[in-house]
């Protein structure tokens, strides 16, 4: 992930959540926050939970995030556990007044992990990462246990459809959205793959970009492409990085 | 928040009185605690404590040195002498292994010593952190990277309790590449499994018979499969290792002796591909003053005595409790923060505190702490342990293969900067000791050193010890001409041959495990537009900002091997080395391989197979100029089921590595001239010799026979020169597909890169005599090539000049799932269609998700 955004003009720091809790590093100095993830807390209370825990009770900690998310110069990426993550503090949905998110990622309706090489069409939508990529149908990694998309109540995912707000859809053979299993690994509705903020700022999706941000690390690439010297992953990063510049 | 559970510590530190009754005393703690000793260990205890050291040991004392010494730890039978029919062998095993280095480039830059092998890498940028230890700016460097490889099995735990066997065996695997020189960086893993039948329900496989009877001491072949590859697949997505290469092989049969062959003995295999950085290859010796340091997981009752336990020679004469014991249980999530700490350190460049480390495996702290301060010693103390559970003695303290835990060396003033790694990554980090000097290892309770379980100096329990001699006997496998069916025809053959495990598609394993995490990975197992689980090699980038990498193969053909012991090892290296050619790599003599064996070698007849295996396995690749650089041995592959012993055919696994200068540069199965509207041509580098040699083949397996003859590599020049050939056409870019002729033969290689590639395809092999059946299933060495017309002649002269045989036998035309497939031998001829073929090859797989 970090190469990906040096690729692009970048200046990438690594902090970790132990940084941001012994107060070594403020929010305050960056421009865009990603959330990599991993089994971050081992998941061992739910996907993420952990992870959202430590940033939502510590007050010092939330106070930050607060302000980074307030700023209208920030960005924000959630890929897979960050994905997860970005539901449960409510930087894409929202939180009630109990700290319960109104989006939740669940278990994969296979309730298995799945590792799939995925056809995703990237929809219209103020995702600011996104920008000029709408329409486009084509390969991304996908490998999560825990990445169906689940709502509060069906008002949720309409007002998100309402807002452009759904931004990613896993795609069947035709590059038509599906829940079809395994075109659609986590058996999300419509194929939601991934969602952004009304704003566009903030963007949480399941699958992997920064895992084929370059050409050679795509499994698979339709013969008629294979004279391109760059993957379009690579230009959801540049996105980003021309935003900051504007 | 803390608990007082009132938990009692039954502590138990006792004198074995050696004194007064002699190896009666050693022997009745051996059968108490399972420690495996043989005759010639119990007389040289006795004679160690009773003459040498005139004092009696403790229970700690002789569990430790059963640990340390244990055929899992010293390997005695690789180092052993050999007399084979009463002809005594000059050389070990082990000696035989290590001259392959002289026949091959000199690129290790680790070989034999550490928990990895290494060889020279490339000068990469990579980003490293520009404040080091703690928040900080990552920016490129350059930097030189040397590529390391390391493989093991987890056979016994894994058949025992498959789900936490595979996982503490992936964990274990992935801190011996944490744990080269002064550390190292993961990248990537393999995996394989050898199991018995499957018996799946509802499912049958004719070959299969359901009336062999299993032993409750491990699980059933099936769950086996199934769970232990959902365990190594766990621990490796959470940890995020991805997992790119690996094999299946599932096998059971009593052969023309009447004798059952099986593995109830499962093999759980685990490669690790990673690289290191070059200045840190060479671990500082121990000094006196060096603080001893424990990273990682706090000590568990978990995993005593599994040197021990898994050294027996036959699985299930233990007491079923002493077995259950030496089983594990795994954390990812610690294993990632030992990781980070590792890695942190070795950002530090120069700087790094780790002087040394060692993984903690079988043997526990009494094992890793020795190897650490060897020669020179140190002082411990259990107090400074952190204990998961407070009930722990310092039997177990100093036993137990608790997991996720590595041991290091650092200097004093380096104490404060190691402790704050470890804070930033949350790792719990133990100072248990300090290096001595005195060339005794001493544990102490506590710092007042009062009471010291254990007390010795090194060279009376690592040193020098009598070479242990290996009396063994040849004993020719009773074989029988295979006798297939008549009039079979070649659909009903491929309606067995494409369901047996090691044939069939692989599915149910790479849709569970993460095969991209690093954004390094080139090449992994799935291909084509169906992703196909099909690739030959795997494949991954050293460096995000550059195309240098590692390309690395598997080899294993043990049903060859049954039949003819050391054709199987030969075939078993031509099996790595034609998986390995479709990825660019610097040279051949680079090559280097990690040698596994899983072998029942101390039952009678199979000690000297092995040896007959390693001396052709050595010969071969001393012909090729290939080299082996490490590996492990498990040769306790045998179970006992009601009053039989039932032995796992004799493995060879070889994982090769080489360097590849350009990631891109890789050819895969799936034909691609149908794809873009035009016809390849197929072109069979074919190094049969005009041999269709059927034993050991899958379409033996699928009859229930072994047959008589083994494939066999005839002229090892020649897969040599196809090796170089292909190589170089590769870098030409003249290759558009490429499989090898592996299990199930000529035929299953042309249907599978149809399969990857939803391509029909017109076939018809003229230049063979013989049978049909024989000619398309047989599995002598080869592979097949897809080429356009416009580089055909190019490639053809390319393979003249090397000399090597080459053959066009067809071409790829038509794509899509309904595409014709026609196969004609002499006048027998096979016509479908990719989907229904597809579906039978497919099939296996599909019922083990289920």
């Amino acid at each position: 992930m970090a190469a990906a955004l040096v690729r692009v003009g970048f200046k990438v720091w690594d902090v970790t959540m132990q940084d941001l809790l012994s107060g070594k590093v403020d929010l305050a100095q960056f421009r865009g926050i990603v959330f990599p993830g991993g089994f971050s807390y081992a998941d061992v209370l739910g996907s993420a939970k952990g992870w959202a825990g430590s940033i939502l009770f510590n007050k010092t900690v939330k106070e930050q995030f607060d302000r980074f998310y307030a700023r209208s110069d920030t960005f924000s990426l959630g890929v897979c556990n960050g994905c997860q993550l970005m539901a449960m503090i409510g930087w894409v949905g929202e939180l009630s007044a109990d700290n319960t998110p109104n989006i939740v990622l669940k278990h994969n309706v296979s309730e298995r992990f799945e590792c799939r090489w995925s056809t995703i069409r990237i929809e219209k939508s103020p995702a600011i990462m996104l920008k000029d990529m709408h329409q486009s149908v084509f390969g991304v990694w996908s490998a999560h246990g825990e990445g169906q998309f689940t709502f509060k109540n069906s008002s949720v995912y309409d007002d998100l459809v309402k807002n452009h707000c759904v931004c990613l859809r896993f795609t069947d053979d035709e590059g038509n959205p599906t829940e079809t299993y395994p075109m659609n690994p986590n058996g999300s509705i419509a194929g939601t793959a991934g969602i952004c903020s009304k704003g566009g700022r903030h963007l949480a999706m399941m699958p992997h970009p920064e895992r084929c941000d370059q050409s050679y690390l795509w499994p698979y690439m339709p013969p008629s492409w294979q004279h391109f010297q760059k993957s379009p992953w690579e230009k959801m990063f540049r996105n980003a990085y021309e935003w900051c510049c504007s | 928040m803390s608990f007082n559970e009132k938990l009692v510590k039954k502590e138990d530190i006792r004198e074995i009185d050696v004194m007064k009754e002699g190896e009666v005393a050693v022997k009745e703690i051996n059968d108490d605690l399972g420690l495996a000793f043989d005759d010639t260990d119990l007389k040289y205890y006795t004679n160690l404590f009773k003459n040498v050291l005139e004092r009696n040991p403790t229970n700690v004392e002789l569990f430790d040195l059963a640990q340390s010494n244990s055929e899992h730890s010293r390997h005695w039978f690789f180092k052993g002498k050999m007399v084979i029919d009463g002809v005594e062998h000059k050389d070990s095993l082990i000696d035989m292994i290590v001259d392959t280095q002289n026949h091959s480039n000199p690129n290790n830059v680790i070989k034999f010593s550490d928990n990895s092998s290494a060889v020279k890498g490339y000068v990469h940028r990579s980003l490293r952190p520009v404040t080091l230890g703690t928040t900080s700016e990552l920016r490129e460097i350059s930097t030189e990277s040397h590529l390391i490889f390391t493989a093991e099995t987890h056979n016994f735990p894994t058949g025992v309790a498959p789900f936490s066997g595979a996982i503490t065996g992936t964990g274990g695997r992935i801190r011996d590449v944490q744990c080269v020189g002064r550390g190292g960086y993961c990248i990537a893993g393999t995996a394989g499994y050898s199991v018995g039948n499957l018996n799946i329900p509802g499912y049958n496989l004719p070959w299969e018979d359901s009336k062999y009877e299993y032993p409750n001491n491990f699980a059933p072949p099936l769950e086996i499969l199934v769970e232990a590859s959902n365990g190594a697949s766990d621990y490796g997505n959470k940890f995020g290792e991805p997992l790119i290469s690996g094999f299946v092989r599932s096998f059971g049969m009593v052969d023309a002796a009447g004798e059952r062959k099986e593995w109830i003995k499962p093999i759980m295999f685990s490669g690790g591909i990673g690289t290191m950085e070059a200045n840190m290859t060479e671990k500082c010796p121990p000094k006196k003053g060096h603080q001893i340091i424990k990273i990682g997981g706090p000590v568990y009752r978990i995993g005593v005595g599994g040197g021990s336990a898994s050294s027996v020679e036959v699985q299930g004469d233990n007491k079923a409790e002493l077995d259950f014991g030496a089983v594990q249980r795994g954390d990812a999530e610690m294993e990632q923060k030992l990781n980070r700490v590792v890695r942190a350190c070795l950002e530090l460049g120069k700087d790094n505190p780790i002087v040394s480390i060692h993984d903690q495996g079988a043997g526990g702290n009494g094992n890793v702490l020795k190897e650490l301060v060897e020669p020179v010693g140190g002082i411990i103390y259990a107090n400074k342990f952190e204990l998961g559970d407070p009930t722990i003695n310092v039997l177990e303290l100093w036993g137990a293969e608790y997991q996720e835990n590595n041991a290091l060396l650092c200097e004093k003033e380096n104490l404060e900067l190691l402790k704050n790694i470890c804070k930033r990554e949350r790792c719990p980090i133990n100072i248990v000791g300090e290096v001595t000097g005195t060339g005794r290892v001493v544990l102490a309770m506590d710092e007042s050193q009062k009471v010291v379980p254990f007390n010795l100096e090194l060279a009376h329990v690592l040193g020098e010890m009598p070479q242990k001699v290996f009396k063994l006997e040849r004993k020719t496998p009773l074989l029988k001409e295979l006798t297939l069916p008549d009039a079979l025809s070649i659909y009903s053959t491929l309606e067995r041959v494409l369901r047996l495990p090691s044939v069939s598609s692989k599915r149910y394993l790479t849709n569970k495990v993460d095969r991209c995490v690093t954004g390094l990975i080139a090449q992994q197992q799935c291909v084509g537009p169906l992703h196909t689980p099909l690739a030959d090699v795997a494949v991954t980038a050293i460096s995000h900002f550059g195309y240098e990498g590692i390309a690395s193969s598997i080899g294993e053909q043990p049903t060859k091997g049954l039949v003819n012991t050391a054709a199987g090892a030969r075939m078993t290296v031509a099996e790595a080395l034609s998986n390995l050619v479709f990825a660019l790599i610097s040279d051949i003599r680079d090559v280097k391989c990690s040698g596994n064996w899983m072998w029942a070698a101390k039952l009678p007849g199979e000690g000297a197979a092995l040896y007959d295996a390693c001396k052709a396995m050595c010969d071969i690749m001393s012909g090729l100029g290939i080299a082996i650089d490490g590996g492990k041995d498990s040769l306790s592959m045998a179970a006992r089921v009601g009053r039989d012993i039932v032995k796992a055919p004799g493995t060879l696994v070889v994982s090769t590595y080489a360097p590849c200068p350009d990631v891109r540069k890789v050819v895969t199965p799936d034909l691609k001239a149908p794809a873009i509207g035009k016809v390849g041509h197929l072109l069979f580098v074919d190094l049969s010799h005009g041999y269709n040699r059927l034993g050991g083949a899958a379409v033996a397996q699928v009859f229930g026979q072994l047959g008589k003859e083994s494939p066999d590599v005839d002229n090892v020049e020649e897969l040599k020169n196809a090796f170089i050939a292909t190589q170089k056409l590769i870098r030409d870019g003249a290759i558009q597909a490429g499989h090898d002729v592996s299990d199930g033969g000529l035929i299953v290689c042309l249907l599978e890169m149809s399969f990857a590639g939803i391509s029909g395809m017109e076939v018809q092999i003229g230049h063979k005599q013989g049978k049909t059946i024989p000619i398309l299933f047989n599995e002598e060495a080869g592979w097949v090539l897809e080429v356009l017309e416009a580089d055909l002649n190019h490639c053809m002269d390319v393979f003249q000049k090397h000399t090597v045989p080459v053959y066009t036998i067809g071409k790829s035309i038509g794509c899509g799932i309904d595409s014709k497939i026609r196969i004609s031998v002499n006048n027998a001829c096979i016509e479908s269609t990719v989907l229904p073929l597809m579906r039978m090859w497919e099939e296996t797989s599909y019922r083990l998700e289920l």
